[in-house]
């Protein structure tokens, strides 16, 4: 019985290392960044002609700072916003050549970013509370803004609450 | 020549798979798993969708496939915790294993009846997208996705049953250890276990290590917004091959 017991550890630790190959190999494929499929109607990685013009001309540079909630502050039929903002925002940047960057901030880390988005007219706003989110009104802040470098006016230090910068 | 006896090996080694998948499938249906489980998840899994829909007032299918794989999670793995254990109980295994059929047809055979039946669960969501289609105009492709994304992802669990039920050889035991794994894989895609997990080592960032690494979120949360990424596919399908793989050297080392 012991024996037994003791025959399924080597079998636990090929499992093991199956499983940490298994994740490498996905890791590798994450790479390959344009080998996806949208099936929605909303194509967010795909710019149209007129954008691309746009951005292939930019004779500045742009930063884009996005302000959104963590997952789990958000209203749950709006938790998968940042995704697809984060999608879209990668193909600017991509269509870009370089010239437009992006960070995400989460406001609520900080004070003076939350009076700083209000201040910008940011103001969070109310969700419609659903099955998870019934306590209450959930607050969220999703929300984009665009200057061109160098900065004027910037954004209290949003290092402390940058989430991808 | 050669070519030709290959193929023939091609051909006999899915036969086998065929008469393990009907085997099973039938016992499935012989005695009342088939009609209780599939009764019991066509009923939660659609009250979680109503619920959803009443409350959020949209024509999507987002809540319901958020929520479906905790639902999955405890599931699947009373659909697989039989799959062995019920053979090494009943000392129908080292039958099995003594007919002309080598140990990845059987495993493949059980897998392939396991999917067959967890198709059945997901026909019985399908009055859901018809009653949609009724109301409003949903986004086909998000459903399609999300489809997509739940095949993967009841695939993935399926393959982890498996190899637990392989392991364990009995069913409670099985069952058990699949749903505690199922949810680990589910909930460290969960932003406040994430949370809790990085506030424990906060040099390590174990959390944020498990949710980039080995959670299940991440991957099917792409298929849930219509966008099936290359490395999810790679994710679920290696995952998945493991899993059976591992099964199959448990086999080997219970024959030898």
């Amino acid at each position: 019985m012991k024996e037994r017991k003791l025959a399924g550890l080597p079998v636990l630790l090929i499992l093991l290392l199956g499983i940490l190959a298994a994740v490498w190999s996905a890791r590798v494929a994450a790479h390959f960044r344009g080998l996806r499929l949208e099936l929605g109607r909303v194509k967010l990685s795909r710019l149209d002609e007129e954008t691309r013009r746009r951005l292939e001309t930019l004779k500045d540079d742009v930063f884009i700072t996005y302000y959104v909630s963590e997952r789990s502050r958000m209203p749950s039929n709006m938790r998968r916003v940042e995704r697809g903002a984060t999608d879209l925002l990668e193909a600017l940047r991509g269509a870009s050549r370089g010239r437009l960057g992006y960070q995400i901030v989460d406001p609520g880390t900080d004070a003076d970013l939350v009076r700083f988005a209000s201040h910008r007219g940011v103001a969070p706003f109310r969700g419609t509370p659903t099955a998870s989110a019934r306590s209450g009104r959930r607050w969220g802040s999703p929300t984009a803004r665009a200057q061109s470098r160098p900065s004027t006016g910037s954004a209290p230090s949003t290092s402390r609450g940058c989430r991808r910068c | 020549m050669a070519q030709r006896e290959n193929a023939l090996s091609v051909r006999e080694t899915f036969s086998g798979v065929w008469l393990v998948a009907g085997r099973e499938l039938g016992a499935y249906f012989d005695s009342s798993i088939a009609y209780v489980y599939s009764i019991a998840f066509v009923v939660l899994a659609n009250s979680i969708f109503m619920n959803e829909f009443f409350l959020t007032g949209t024509v999507d299918m987002t809540g319901f496939f958020d929520l479906l794989p905790l639902l999955l999670a405890v599931f699947l793995p009373a659909i697989t915790m039989r799959l062995w254990a019920e053979e090494r109980r009943q000392r129908t295994i080292e039958l099995l294993l003594t007919l002309p059929i080598r140990p990845l047809q059987a495993i493949l055979g059980k897998y392939l009846a396991a999917l067959a039946l967890y198709g059945l669960f997901l026909v019985g969501s399908l009055p859901i997208v018809v009653m949609l289609f009724a109301l409003g105009d949903p986004d086909p492709g998000l459903i399609l996705s999300g489809y997509l994304g739940l095949i993967f992802l009841g695939a993935l669990f399926l393959a982890s049953g498996t190899f637990l039920s392989a392991l364990s050889g009995d069913q409670i035991v099985a069952f058990v250890t699949s749903t505690l794994l199922c949810f680990f894989l589910v909930l460290t895609g969960n932003d406040k276990v994430v949370a809790v997990l990085d506030g424990l080592a906060p040099s390590l960032s174990f959390g944020t290590l498990l949710y980039e690494s080995i959670s299940v979120s991440p991957h099917f949360d792409g298929f849930v917004r219509g966008v099936v990424e290359f490395h999810s596919v790679v994710y679920f399908f290696a995952m998945s091959a493991v899993f059976l793989w591992a099964t199959s050297l448990v086999l080997k080392l219970n024959r030898t």
